[in-house]
């Protein structure tokens, strides 16, 4: 084969190729047992005795830290940083950040490499991801030195937070699915303000008179647009999409209780009640948000959008007022999470800690990465910031309240999957709402591929 | 032998740099690929070897034939439609007037900024429901129409938005239609061909190896359509234009699936290529060389 030139470069060039992937199959094997020992963060019990309940002041210390957001958030946990670097003068803050497209990969190959920064802001939808990796830090070995997560430990019992046993991340913030609806919209139609009150078939009733009185104006843009709205509307009917505690983990549809909601829907797009897609909502310049599932922490972009005055609401807690009255509890924001193997545990806690808890640090990010998760901040805010008025305030006041009047405060599973489930959910979902299959053909196949995607992910 | 290599060491040489290069940058990568082709590994943890189960789930899974199917269907309509754009947005520049150049230019412009974001947000607003050619027609007394939020439009809007990247296939054809000697029009005309005759019976045939150059990089460059896809649509509405790039590039960085993605490339390199040397294969029926007789025989 070589002494026939014609031959030899492409067959040269192949054996490079098949030289390298043998040689990354050696390598591999090689550099898989090196990372499985044991976690350099594991303290044991004796170092964890050995620090110091306050912190001293130590030799020059540089954290880096990322996060994504827009330009005022960046704004204001760097002015957060630039006040911890003046309370711990040792230590110097080297901030990163970006937009959010691309952060979870840019960070996700950081962390794979050993090159991510000390204090990282990341998604709850990969905490499990990041968990099974096992290079995040366990908070629960640390807590001396995170005196606020005594307070909220019973809030991060969830799959958002936590990893099995270990607590993998802090909040940077708390938010809930609420309602927010232009005040003047509904005064124009004469229609009564939703409430805290409202089951969804109220509510509905209420988008349909919106509608029938203002023709170019959606009663809401799409309750189902909400990736949570669905689970909940089902769990207050009885019925739960998946169910974690199987083996593997198992997706139901339900079908008698998904078809009464799917119907009440059905009727809301026949009145033009709510839009099917959403190409036909006529944006959401002023007069056209009527009314609109947002989570909190984007309350004040929703305020950037319309000069009309905007009304809060808790989400429905029961369908059509039967049973008990069910409502999700506030989810992250977003988490700071802390890489295992940095050098710097103790100030990276002590930054996590105090930008949860500081009230300068509080007064200067306000609501730039979710609403305060300790409540004593939350209060702080709320009272002496905002002073208990204007559009702030009343956000602060619906979260709060989103926590309070229901039975049981409950959250999806997030079995190992669940991402992927979802997505599936969601695929089988689109055919429907673009009349490419019923109803039946939409649960049908919700089922299936929801249930191959979490028996691959479990095996 | 001695005698040989010391010939040859220059050269070796010179195409050193290159070669280093290649090798660092591309097939060491490339075979790591292969390797990890056919593990499971998420980024976070060392690559796991599965042997052939990433090949067995490939083909079980929907998605994969699904996403295969809608990028075969976008190729075989935007490679068509890009060429027949190109071809004749080249013969109108192939003129000479004042100001061609200008004009050349302007048509190749779009090929600089084919594959931005920016580009593609703008199509995003232009064919929304609310946007520019909406507005046209319903401005003229028609109803809109959904270009992107609707499954039965959205992959023909963007098989139609890519025919606007003219630019190098434009260039490539005009270069080809300045090698046609022009006596071989004036013979014709002489004989009394009709414009349309001159264009069957002498442009077309002697573009023929142009064509076939710019149908094969435009088959290669139609199998990875990604940035449209992405930003545009996501996949959407209801996976109708979820392409197979699309597709690898949600099992490698939204779902963490490295060592299945890496088996999705491989199996679009082979893919390509197969196509690559079919068009080459069928060549020899269809593409006529000035030198030698039709069919390929002397």
């Amino acid at each position: 084969m070589f002494s026939n030139k014609r031959f030899a470069l492409p067959a040269v060039l192949a054996l490079f190729v098949l030289l390298s992937a043998v040689l990354g199959a050696c390598s591999s094997k090689s550099g898989g047992e090196a990372s499985s020992s044991p976690s350099p963060t594991a303290a044991s019990p004796s170092q964890q005795s050995q620090e110091p309940a306050s912190p001293e002041k130590k030799d020059p210390v540089t954290l880096e830290i990322s996060w994504w957001g827009g330009d005022t958030r960046h704004a204001a946990l760097q002015e957060a940083f630039k006040l911890f670097q003046q309370k711990y003068d040792w230590i110097t803050v080297k901030p990163t950040f970006s937009g959010f497209d691309g952060y979870a990969d840019k960070l996700t190959v950081q962390l794979s490499t050993d090159n991510a920064p000390d204090v990282f802001m990341f998604s709850r939808a990969l905490t499990q991801q990041f968990g099974q990796s096992d290079v995040l830090l366990n908070y629960y070995e640390h807590k001396e030195l995170i005196p606020a997560l005594a307070e909220l430990d019973p809030i991060m019992q969830s799959p958002y937070y936590k990893f099995g046993d270990k607590l993998i991340g802090m909040p940077s913030g708390i938010t809930s699915t609420v309602l927010v609806y232009n005040k003047k919209v509904f005064e124009e139609a004469q229609v009564p303000a939703p409430t805290d009150d409202e089951t969804w078939l109220s509510l509905g009733e209420k988008w349909s008179k919106v509608r029938q009185a203002n023709p170019k104006v959606f009663g809401d843009s799409g309750w189902f647009y909400m990736p949570d709205a669905y689970p909940l509307i089902m769990k207050q009917l009885g019925a739960e999409l998946i169910d974690g505690a199987s083996n593997p983990p198992k997706a139901s549809m339900h079908p008698d209780k998904a078809r009464t909601v799917w119907t009440w829907t059905e009727k809301l797009w026949e009145e033009n009640a709510i839009p099917r897609d959403s190409s036909d909502t006529i944006g959401f310049d002023a007069g056209n948000l009527a009314s609109s599932l947002s989570a909190a922490s984007v309350i004040p972009s929703t305020v950037a959008m319309t000069e009309d005055p905007l009304g809060f609401a808790t989400l429905p807690k029961t369908f059509d007022g039967n049973g008990p009255k069910i409502s999700m509890p506030p989810v992250p924001t977003s988490l700071w999470g802390i890489d295992a193997r940095t050098k710097h545990k103790e100030e990276a806690l002590l930054l996590v800690n105090f930008l949860l808890t500081d009230k300068d640090a509080i007064k200067t990010m306000k609501v730039e990465t979710g609403v305060p998760a300790v409540a004593e901040s939350l209060e702080y805010l709320s009272t002496e910031v905002f002073g208990g008025t204007g559009v702030e305030s009343e956000m602060l006041d619906v979260v709060k309240r989103s926590q309070q009047g229901s039975d049981e405060y409950w959250l999806p599973a997030q079995p190992l999957g669940a991402p992927d489930a979802n997505a599936a959910f969601q695929t089988a979902f689109e055919k429907y709402l673009f009349k490419q299959v019923d109803i039946d053909g939409f649960l049908a196949e919700a089922e299936k591929t929801m249930n191959e995607k979490l028996q691959e992910a479990a095996k | 032998m001695g005698k040989t290599w010391k010939r040859h060491l220059e050269g070796y040489l010179f195409i050193g740099p290159w070669f280093i290069g290649f090798l660092v940058f591309m097939l060491i990568p490339a075979g790591w690929s292969l390797y990890l082709a056919f593990t499971d590994f998420s980024f976070l943890k060392p690559p796991v070897w599965t042997g052939t189960e990433n090949v067995r789930k490939m083909l079980d899974s929907d998605v994969f034939w699904k996403s295969l199917r809608i990028t075969s269907v976008y190729a075989l309509l935007s490679v068509p439609l890009h060429l027949g754009t190109a071809l004749l947005a080249a013969m109108a520049l192939n003129v000479k007037i004042k100001g061609i150049g200008f004009y050349r230019t302007v048509f190749y412009m779009p090929a600089f900024v084919s594959s931005s974001i920016g580009v593609a947000i703008m199509w995003k607003m232009i064919f929304s429901d609310s946007g520019v050619v909406n507005a046209v027609l319903t401005g003229i007394g028609l109803d809109r129409v959904k270009f992107f939020n609707s499954p039965d439009n959205a992959l023909y809007t963007l098989v139609g938005i890519n025919a606007w990247v003219l630019g190098t296939a434009m260039l490539i054809f005009l270069a080809g239609l300045q090698q046609i000697p022009r006596e071989l029009y004036e013979s014709a005309k002489v004989d009394g061909a009709g414009a349309v005759r001159r264009f069957r019976s002498i442009t077309l045939p002697l573009l023929t190896p142009v064509i076939l150059f710019n149908l094969i990089l435009g088959i290669i460059n139609a199998m990875q359509v990604f940035t449209n896809g992405f930003v545009i649509t996501r996949g959407g509405p209801a996976q109708s234009t979820y392409f197979y790039v699309l597709y690898l590039y949600e099992e490698a960085f939204k779902f963490f699936r490295m060592g299945y993605a890496s088996l999705l490339a491989w199996v679009l390199f082979l893919i390509v290529l197969l196509l690559t040397l079919l068009t080459l294969r069928s060549s020899s029926a269809w593409v006529f060389y000035e030198t030698e007789m039709k069919g390929g025989k002397r």
